[in-house]
């Protein structure tokens, strides 16, 4: 593969990853939401843009579908965090991103099961498409987090206890986190799907869920530059490692089996030395004269 | 009655922690609740707040009957309060919690922001106004910019109190604010509370109070607690010679003076 091939796959690729990461962010960074299903909004927008191609719908209409499904899925399972948090909440969303992915593979009828489904589009500029994308996701949360609402988001990143004291409904706040965590989620599927133009289950293991959270951990939790650090950070091991098989006296196997031991061993350096990621959050500062 | 309490019963288990507590908070007053550790002040106040669910009896709030609401329903009706154990939002900085405190802010809600511009953008800054001049009070002016969680104890207890006269509500509900606050700044505190927030805004205060002289200095009215029941009500004079209250403090006393013995 020719090196302008790579390089145009490795930023369509990272930029739809940080995506991705910016909705975890959105959750787990802004709002202290720890989801380890994260996968599933991946999964449910990748899928409903493939149906909705296969039943004949141009793209844009197809994306805006599987924002809407995500968006609402995302409201749904938020009520799973009413009464849960932390941790056990965690294990709920693992637990809801496998069962997806299982309904995908066993359910023929929906998506073709094991065998994928094939997405025939061709978007003019696609690459160029993605980043914008990926801009406006970045505005998007960047906007929302500078503003009251997103004070409050960081407040309950911290326990219910104050903000419902203070009068802050934070169920209703936990379902918004939720709502537009999924729409970017979802954004990051659809656009995965329409840039491989074919999916299949085997996309949607738990792993990329971890993939992401290395993205925030490494990047810094909190801050959505810091996320878009932490994606490029973990792109270059994830996909760099495919194509440096051309170049390093190492087989490619051995060296898939390596990129997540390098992963693995990046995380622990950054909880060891930087703790608070690459690009540890800011506070607001206000002119106080 | 801006606040009455009937028949209150909460248990933990076996215990009692209350064991119907009446009591009735006056309108423009400063009601003061007092009472050995344990004898369920801080319960009251979660029960009150909605934090904790209660076993039996009725709260009823400006003539409303406000148990089985949601806490954060209770602070929207003008009733909110502090914690004992401080709450404080620690990652974000002392100036953000002051504003974070500010009621019924429009820029809270995700779909307003487009066409609530420019009155977000105004309420912000009238905001921020109004929180950096009760950082002055407080004395916290100068750490506005710091984290939370770079405070002492103490700067928590006041930053808990600013963030209090920032929701401005029509009852205060303080859990021991002075707690740790060194003395000089309690009684400014105090002549603040009394002169600001009850004469001025026309506010009403219910104090959780351990130091006897500050509820001499502030309280209108004494509330005595002990083992979950009301045993004394009166001015802090009546309480200071209530035999019953004195005993119930000196009981205590002699038995922590055996254990230290």
């Amino acid at each position: 593969m020719g090196l302008y091939h790579f390089f145009n796959y490795f930023v369509t690729i990272t930029a739809i990853y940080a995506i991705f990461a910016l909705s975890l962010n959105f959750q787990y960074g802004h709002a202290g939401l720890v989801n380890f299903g994260q996968v599933f909004f991946f999964c449910i927008g990748g899928y409903t843009m493939a149906i909705a191609i296969s039943a004949g719908l141009h793209f844009f209409p197809s994306l805006f579908l599987a924002l809407a499904v995500c968006g609402f899925v995302g409201f749904l399972i938020s009520y799973t965090a009413r009464n849960m948090g932390g941790t056990y909440w965690g294990i709920v969303t693992l637990a809801v991103g496998e069962i997806v992915r299982l309904v995908f593979l066993n359910e023929n009828w929906l998506a073709g099961g094991a065998n994928g489904i094939s997405l025939k589009v061709a978007i003019p500029y696609f690459e160029v498409l993605i980043l914008i994308f990926t801009a406006m996701a970045f505005l998007l949360t960047r906007t929302i987090m500078e503003s009251p609402f997103g004070r409050v988001l960081k407040t309950i990143r911290e326990g219910d206890d104050l903000a419902l004291s203070l009068g802050k409904d934070v169920f209703s706040f936990k379902k918004k986190a939720m709502t537009v965590g999924g729409i970017l989620g979802g954004l990051a599927g659809a656009l995965f799907a329409a840039q491989k133009k074919f999916i299949n289950p085997e996309d949607f293991f738990p792993i990329e869920t971890f993939i992401v959270w290395a993205m925030v951990v490494v990047g810094g939790k909190g801050n959505d530059r810091g996320t878009l650090w932490g994606a490029i950070i973990i792109q270059v091991f994830y996909v760099g490692t495919r194509f440096a098989k051309d170049y390093l006296p190492i087989s490619g196997n051995r060296l898939a089996a390596l990129r997540m031991v390098f992963i693995g061993l990046l995380i622990m350096l950054t909880m060891m030395y930087r703790s608070k990621g690459l690009v540890p959050e800011k506070r607001k500062v206000y002119k106080v004269e | 009655m801006l606040l009455s309490i009937r028949n209150l019963q909460k248990f933990f288990g076996g215990l009692k922690a209350l064991n119907g507590v009446s009591l009735d908070v006056e309108e423009k007053t400063v009601t003061g609740l007092v009472g050995p550790n344990g004898s369920g002040k801080s319960t009251l106040f979660n029960v009150v707040s909605g934090f904790l669910p209660k076993e039996g009896g009725e709260i009823y709030f400006r003539d409303e009957k406000i148990d089985g609401l949601t806490p954060d329903e209770i602070a929207r009706r003008g009733l909110v309060r502090t914690f004992q154990i401080d709450q404080s939002a620690l990652e974000i900085t002392v100036l953000q919690n002051l504003l974070l405190a500010a009621p019924h802010q429009n820029g809270e809600t995700l779909w307003r922001f487009i066409p609530y511009f420019r009155q977000i953008r105004m309420e912000e800054n009238g905001n921020l106004e109004k929180a950096i001049s009760i950082l002055d009070l407080v004395r916290l002016k100068h750490l506005a910019n710091e984290y939370a969680g770079n405070l002492s104890g103490g700067q928590r207890k006041l930053l808990s109190l600013g963030r209090m006269l920032m929701a401005d509500p029509t009852l205060y509900m303080l859990d021991e604010p002075t707690a740790g606050v060194n003395p000089t700044l309690i009684k400014h505190l105090l002549d603040f509370l009394r002169e600001e927030v009850m004469s001025k805004r026309g506010s009403t205060i219910f104090i959780i109070e351990h130091n006897m002289k500050v509820v001499s200095n502030i309280c209108d009215k004494v509330i005595v607690l002990d083992s979950g029941e009301k045993i004394a009500e009166g001015t802090p004079r009546e309480i200071q010679n209530n035999e019953k209250v004195l005993a119930c403090y000196l009981a205590r006393r002699r038995t922590h003076d055996e254990e230290s013995n």
